[in-house]
């Protein structure tokens, strides 16, 4: 009972603060942690995470959308995907 | 007053203007998508924890970590506005079926009056913790502001009335484009959040990383000059790879 609060609350926060797709959020903690690598070797690594944003991005819509292609490939294909309960709607 | 004085207030007003005008950004981009109540609310709230920062920090406040703050509230910032960013960049390329806004905002004015009938109304909190990160990392900034301008000029109460200038000036001008604001298509509106969060993200979180802006707050148009032209090229992309989709199907059909 209690492990189940525990996967309850944990999955809350994964789906509120992640969302739908993973790849953007581990982008850009290994871009923070890239741009805090470079500072430290004296490099003004500003220009990171611009580019890396629109990168990961564009990752992110090839993903969803070569999904749609696979899974439903006769009809409109993000029409009827479930949207997560707290994501933007 | 001296002119040192007026060197101050100004000083203090500009600066605290910029941070009171990134949080009102927020503000209102939140409040046009998904409603006033949830970041009036946060805002009240996050104004309230300020206070309450301020009276047991006092002048101890400026050894609070907020490089750590900047990167964490931005990072998160970035990941929601990415998301939206994203929903949106699907929905202008085809990918994703743009809705009916006539009948969605009578459908939400007759789910409003529901909701306030009904007891449980339920608080929006996605929208709540948007707005409360802001105002809150951006009163932090403020706070900050004041102490170190005043503390330098030796007098922290005209640093605050500079700093309370700019935050009614700023938060009148928010109320007078609010109306205006709410005027713009759905996806339009979710186009601009998106990249005004996402923007705004990259800025503090790659601040709080230890790097240093050129241009300092100025940066901020240029980042959202150059992630709305990432943005429109991708869906252009997304777009040609639609129809093309789309064309593909016919011809299948058909055949």
């Amino acid at each position: 009972m209690k492990m189940n609060y525990i996967k309850v609350f944990c999955l809350f926060w994964y789906d509120f603060i992640v969302g739908d797709d993973w790849v953007i959020a581990a982008g850009v903690i290994i871009a923070l942690f890239g741009i805090s690598r470079l500072i430290r070797v004296g490099i003004n690594a500003w220009w990171l995470m611009p580019g890396a944003v629109v990168i990961l991005l564009a990752i992110s819509l090839w993903r969803l959308t070569h999904k749609s292609i696979r899974r439903r490939p006769t009809s409109r294909p993000t029409a009827r995907r479930k949207q997560p309960s707290v994501t933007p709607p | 007053m001296t002119p040192s004085e007026w060197i101050l207030l100004l000083s203090t007003f500009l600066a605290c203007a910029v941070e009171a005008v990134e949080a009102l950004t927020v503000i209102l981009a939140v409040g046009a998508t998904r409603g006033w109540r949830a970041p009036l609310l946060a805002s009240a709230a996050a104004s309230v924890a300020l206070i309450l920062i301020v009276a047991a920090f006092g002048p101890q406040l400026s050894r609070l970590p907020i490089d750590a703050l900047r990167i964490v509230v931005g990072g998160v910032l970035l990941i929601f506005g990415l998301g939206w960013l994203r929903k949106a960049i699907l929905r202008a390329s085809g990918w994703k079926a743009l809705r009916d806004e006539a009948a969605l905002y009578a459908a939400e004015i007759e789910h409003a009056r529901e909701r306030a009938k009904s007891a449980d109304f339920k608080m929006d909190w996605y929208g709540f913790t948007l707005a409360f990160k802001a105002v809150f990392l951006e009163g932090l900034e403020v706070a900050f502001i004041v102490l170190t301008f005043g503390t330098s000029a030796h007098s922290i109460p005209l640093a605050t009335v500079g700093a309370v200038l700019a935050i009614v000036l700023v938060g009148i001008a928010g109320a007078i484009v609010h109306r205006p604001l709410s005027r713009v298509p759905e996806n339009t509106m979710k186009f601009a959040v998106g990249l005004m969060l996402s923007s705004f993200g990259i800025f503090w979180s790659v601040e709080g990383a230890g790097a240093q802006w050129p241009g300092a707050d100025l940066s901020i148009l240029g980042i959202i000059a150059f992630l709305t032209l990432g943005s429109l090229a991708l869906v252009a992309i997304l777009r040609r790879t639609y129809e093309r989709q789309t064309a593909a199907r016919v011809l299948s059909k058909a055949e």
